[in-house]
């Protein structure tokens, strides 16, 4: 799978990392996919609460880690999607992901588990304290 | 009487077939999966008794496969009948006397299609083979964009209804056992694991 980076941005606190999250949230249109990649606590969740925000939901945004998908309503519908307990083929299978992208666009935390074209993957790496980097590409 | 069950496309689909395949009752509605499918067979089941349940298993919507057969093996395991697997591809085909693509709702742009002769495959709208008039159901504008890649769709008044489409298919179709129902959807999402 081809990547090229867009832009690398390390944030100094949680409200920075969540202030890129309303920008990404706020270009989002109904079909855009949006991969998130990093190890837990890492600032993925963070992320997606500016998502939403970005799109217009003032839904609350929760790790979706066992229920799996959570959907925030906005300007755009956000489908937020954790395969951090999603172990086998089947079960991504029977998320049904395929119509929620139909029906809004879609973020999915631990989406390096997947193998998808087209999508934004954004990468976070503890630095530290509340420091994150994030590194946005674009899968070609 | 044998029910049969389509809610895999974007229109539903319910009919009430005799046991010589005659049609007894019919009823399509003009949107997706949600309608009163409970409602609508009690009213035109009138308390006959079913001897059969027949339902669509795609390939089509993701949730709407699973109200309709959710729905129609609960209904064939409570009432101890057989269940009989149905393709949503073959009973569009077999609205027809003329061969046709038969196309069905995939979202974002893509259709389902199956052509004579052919496997079934997934296709955006200047994908499709254009040898053959299509018949199936799709959401307008998808619809639309079919239409404007330059494929025909297949004149409505020419076309067997859905239950006699479907008593068609069910000639051939073989009943399973309630376990084994396999449901077609797209699953773009391939895993890593």
């Amino acid at each position: 799978m081809a990547t090229t980076t867009l832009r690398e941005v390390t944030t100094a606190s949680a409200a920075e990392t969540e202030a890129l999250g309303e920008q990404t949230g706020s270009r989002l249109k109904a079909g855009d996919l949006v991969l998130l990649a990093g190890p837990l606590g890492s600032g993925k969740t963070t992320f997606v609460r500016g998502m939403a925000r970005g799109t217009g939901s003032d839904a609350q945004v929760q790790s979706p880690t066992f229920q799996l998908v959570r959907i925030y309503p906005g300007r755009v519908q956000l489908a937020h999607v954790d395969l951090y307990r999603v172990k086998a083929a089947g079960e991504l299978a029977d998320l049904g992901l395929d119509e929620l992208l139909d029906g809004g666009a879609m973020v999915i935390e631990w989406g390096d588990r997947v193998d998808l074209r087209r999508a934004e993957l954004v990468t976070f790496e503890n630095l530290g304290e509340d420091r994150r980097r994030l590194r946005f590409e674009a899968e070609a | 009487m044998i029910l049969v069950i389509d809610t895999s496309s974007a229109r539903s689909a319910i009919a009430l077939l005799r046991p010589d395949g005659s049609v007894a009752g019919e009823q399509v509605s003009q949107s997706g999966p949600v309608f009163g499918l409970a409602d609508g067979v009690r009213v035109m089941r009138e308390g006959r008794p079913l001897s059969r349940v027949a339902v669509a298993t795609g390939p089509g919507s993701f949730t709407g496969l699973r109200v309709g057969v959710s729905f129609g093996l609960g209904l064939a395991m409570g009432l101890k009948v057989p269940i009989v697997p149905l393709p949503t591809l073959a009973i569009q085909a077999a609205r027809s006397e003329e061969p046709v693509l038969a196309v069905s709702e995939a979202g974002r742009g893509r259709v389902y299609h199956l052509a004579p002769g052919r496997e079934a495959g997934l296709a955006e709208a200047g994908e499709l083979p254009q040898e053959w008039p299509a018949v199936g159901w799709l959401r307008p504008a998808t619809q639309e964009a079919l239409i404007a890649a330059g494929v025909r769709m297949q004149d409505e008044s020419r076309l067997r209804t859905f239950g006699a489409a479907a008593a068609l298919v069910l000639k051939t179709a073989r009943e399973v056992a309630y376990d084994s129902l396999r449901l077609e959807y797209m699953q773009s999402f391939a895993s890593k694991f």
